[in-house]
């Protein structure tokens, strides 16, 4: 065994990574870190149609500084405009309309922190060694380096997370659910149940890429994005069309050309009501 | 361009205070390499090895200015990088105690052929030592080369010190099985 142990010693297993690509890749991550917070505005996206053609900007950011090297930590909030926030380990953070984001200008310690209220669709930075944490008012949702979206209204009585891309640990009160890719994590704030869907539209950070994507969804599920995305209410009066696949993608249109696709498409009527809300009359049948 | 002589390591800490630029980078250039393969000899995943390493570096700029050491530079950054690697393997929360298969390679045909061909000593224990398992060989690689006692791969893992053994004498007796005809012969 001596001998064994002896021989096993000449393992030398080696590789030669690429120098320059990794200084690279160090110089640009030191940079992101020189830079701190910068906050960004987030250019309203191209499917996105405003009446008058201009935007009302109400962000506020507080920088909260002390004379000795403290963790300074920033807050960023957003009223009618979305807002890009770059963190200095190169994640990005959009913040939605009506939210809010406090993170420190520097991170330390073993995991990444951040506090969200609202909705923020995440890129983090992968850092195996340092798990990034978004804490909410109910979640806490933690996460190695993935796509993300993360939505915890007040107003509302669920609170939700949506994987696009990697795999996010997402925990609520005592129970703990892992999701990954296309999964969707929602907590019932009433009964205080979390549950996971697998394979789900991946639309919830449509409301940052400007677009609309269906597999093969319930059209009852697609009237609910759509409601989302153009903020209405639409009622679908046969429940038989509600449960009709529908695939596509939408981008460009707006609301009128999105509903004329779903009118050619089920053979059904889309139309407004008196008090604002539209719906849905007609239509073939599916079970 | 006039070949520079290389700059000692109390040089390159004192440029790392004064000059963090071309200090972190004299001092990248000079051991990333190093770092990745300290990484790489656990972690077998080049990927991963880079980003640990990568980590060691940049944690290192972050103490720039008060920089200081009294081991190498080097047994520093060694250092750094076994810590990075098992603080990795803490998070990553991996089972150590749960049984894995060691492959047969006489019984499996491919294997015994990819054994035959290596013809070279060096080779074969390159060859056979990644063929173990996973977790079975990040524990007897700790033990052989990064001169950890039972003990504090033991506390390092968050696993009994005879589960640190029985992984230890699963590989050495892996590789004894494979090079029973070096043995016989040498």
């Amino acid at each position: 065994m001596e001998k064994i142990w002896e021989l096993s010693g000449k393992y030398d297993k080696k590789f030669q990574p690429d120098v320059e690509k990794g200084f690279s890749r160090l110089k640009q991550r030191i940079e992101s870190e020189r830079k701190s917070a910068r906050v960004v505005k987030f250019p309203f996206g191209k499917g996105w149609k405003i009446a008058a053609g201009f935007f009302v900007l109400i962000a506020a950011a507080f920088i909260i500084r002390t004379y000795f090297s403290q963790p300074e930590t920033v807050v960023v909030t957003t009223g009618e405009a979305r807002q890009e926030v770059l963190l200095s380990d190169g994640s990005i953070v959009w913040l939605n309309k009506n939210s809010q984001l406090e993170y420190p200008e520097n991170f330390d310690g073993k995991t990444r922190q951040v506090s969200l209220k609202g909705e923020g669709f995440l890129k983090v930075a992968k850092d195996a060694a340092h798990p990034f944490v978004v804490k909410t008012k109910n979640l806490e949702v933690t996460v190695l380096g993935t796509e993300f979206n993360v939505r915890d209204m007040e107003a509302e009585n669920f609170s939700e997370v949506q994987v696009r891309e990697g795999k996010v640990a997402m925990k609520a009160g005592a129970q703990s659910i892992v999701l990954t890719a296309s999964d969707k994590g929602v907590f019932n704030k009433k009964d205080k149940k979390l549950d996971l869907s697998k394979n789900t539209a991946l639309n919830s950070g449509a409301w940052q890429t400007g677009e609309l994507k269906f597999k093969n969804i319930p059209l009852g599920q697609v009237i609910e994005e759509v409601e989302r995305f153009y903020n209405i209410t639409v009622k679908v009066k046969n429940p038989k069309l509600a449960l009709c696949g529908f695939s596509g993608n939408f981008g460009q249109e707006n609301l009128a050309e999105v509903f004329e696709i779903l009118e050619s498409v089920f053979d059904c009527k889309i139309a407004r009501k008196k008090n604002g809300a539209y719906e849905v009359t007609g239509g073939i049948a599916c079970d | 361009m006039p070949i520079e002589p290389p700059l000692s390591d109390q040089d390159l800490i004192s440029l790392l205070n004064q000059d963090p630029d071309r200090g972190i980078e004299a001092i990248f250039r000079a051991h990333y390499v190093f770092v990745s393969n300290a990484v790489y000899r656990i972690l077998p995943d080049k990927q991963l090895a880079e980003d640990l390493a990568q980590d060691v570096f940049f944690e290192l700029w972050k103490k720039r200015e008060a920089f200081s050491i009294t081991t190498s530079l080097k047994a520093y950054l060694k250092k750094a990088a076994v810590n990075k690697t098992l603080n990795y393997l803490r998070d990553k929360k991996i089972n150590f105690e749960s049984d894995e298969m060691l492959p047969n390679l006489a019984g499996n045909a491919s294997g015994a052929n990819e054994l035959m061909e290596i013809q070279e000593l060096q080779q074969r224990i390159n060859f056979l030592v990644d063929q173990l398992p996973e977790r079975c060989r990040i524990v007897f690689i700790l033990s052989r080369f990064e001169e950890m006692s039972y003990q504090e791969i033991a506390d390092e893992l968050d696993i009994s010190t005879k589960t640190v053994e029985n992984q230890i004498s699963k590989a050495l007796k892996f590789l004894k099985e494979n090079l029973e005809d070096v043995l016989r012969g040498r």
